[in-house]
């Protein structure tokens, strides 16, 4: 019997430009195991899609995006900014 | 292991322009020729020592027997890596006469280990982040000493270059997993790297059969971090293209214009100049940034 899994794609660009290149990535796969591994720090030297519109374009669907950042000399920088999320509905057949 | 000798090394072993600015873009020093053989190899022998079946032994987690030093006091050979003079000369470059070793840390990677570490920056963040009143331009200084061989296969700890730039509380990094830029500190048994606290890092994946250590001390300054190298030059044509051809170096979600900017106060603050920003007043820095 099947059953319906989330996967969660995180994305961060170099700019609000959705097209502009991915800088940052990160997958969190509801569809896996609780025993399987999930993406690691440090675990893969390029990005799975050049862009969010390249993700887009393969079916995973943007449900959140981070506010445009506001700089100030106060705040100096801190986390990454242009983050994107953005998700996929699978189907699985394993454990439930 | 408490307050370092607080003789001024002379200025010839100290390190030069080039480096400390060096590591004011990249966060971090890597050295590979610091440290003699056969150290290592004593090194490595103890660090072996000091594992069992189950991982560090017990003696060894200073969070477990309250004791900050644990694997330090233990093994002689690793108090003469850090007491080599070479070695000193970095952290004294850094951090001044006087520095304080608040604690050190074996860290032990089991064979075949599958998952990493999240990104973080130690002891909860840039202190800048945490405590009110603490001088922006201050750091305390990480050491992550390899003893063996740490090929990229062996999951060395990775850094994000620049990323000590970024003011951020420690914990606050796990959502990240890969970052354009990332670097593991793969290199042959000696490598010794000195890490600014802000830096991100984290500890990898090893793929290999043999378990992977990597010892670490903290180093708090005594003293204002400024004009404590050989700053010959800081002031250089030289030094001035390195920073204006660097500007937008590490930068990866539109911060370059405003690190540049830091980048070129903390730089004149670290050489002691008169002035920290431009002395026409706009804030702007001429050809470092």
């Amino acid at each position: 019997m099947s059953s319906a899994r989330q996967q969660v794609l995180i994305l961060h660009l170099t700019s609000g430009d959705l097209a502009s290149p991915t800088v940052a990535w990160a997958l969190y796969d509801g569809a896996l195991e609780a025993d399987a591994v999930q993406m690691q720090s440090g675990s893969e030297l390029e990005p799975p899609y050049d862009s969010v519109l390249a993700a887009m374009r393969d079916g995973w669907r943007v449900f959140q995006a981070s506010p445009l950042p506001e700089r100030s000399a106060a705040t100096g920088t801190g986390q990454l900014a242009n983050e994107f999320w953005l998700e996929r509905i699978v189907q699985t057949t394993g454990r439930q | 292991m408490a307050v370092a000798d607080a003789r001024v090394l002379p200025k010839h072993q100290l390190l030069d322009v080039r480096q400390m600015a060096q590591f004011v873009l990249d966060g971090y020093l890597e050295f590979d020729d610091l440290i003699p053989d056969e150290l290592n190899e004593a090194v490595y022998a103890d660090q072996q020592r000091a594992v069992d079946e189950g991982g560090t032994k017990t003696e060894f987690r200073w969070h477990i027997t309250d004791n900050p030093h644990g694997f330090y006091e233990y093994s002689g050979a690793v108090r003469q890596v850090h007491d080599l003079p070479g070695v000193q000369a970095v952290v004294q470059s850094l951090l001044g006469p006087g520095h304080v070793a608040s604690h050190s840390a074996l860290h032990v990677t089991a064979p075949r280990m599958q998952t990493a570490q999240q990104w973080h920056v130690d002891a909860g963040g840039r202190r800048q982040v945490r405590l009110p009143g603490v001088h922006p331009f201050s750091f305390d200084i990480l050491t992550a000493y390899f003893a063996h061989d740490t090929p990229y296969e062996m999951g060395p700890t990775l850094v994000l270059p620049g990323s000590h730039m970024r003011s951020v509380l420690g914990p606050d990094l796990a959502r990240y997993k890969n970052i354009s830029g990332q670097k593991r500190l793969a290199g042959k048994a000696g490598r010794i790297v000195f890490m600014h606290e802000g830096l991100w890092h984290c500890a990898q994946t090893n793929e290999t059969d043999q378990w992977r250590f990597m010892f670490k001390i903290r180093y708090n300054p005594r003293v204002p971090q400024r004009g404590l190298f050989d700053t010959d030059g800081w002031d250089s044509d030289e030094m001035r293209r390195f920073f204006r051809m660097n500007k937008g170096a590490h930068c990866l979600t539109g911060e370059s214009s405003a690190v540049a900017t830091e980048r070129a106060a903390w730089w004149r603050y670290l050489c002691g100049a008169d002035e920290l920003v431009d002395p026409s007043g706009t804030g702007a820095h001429g050809d470092y940034a």
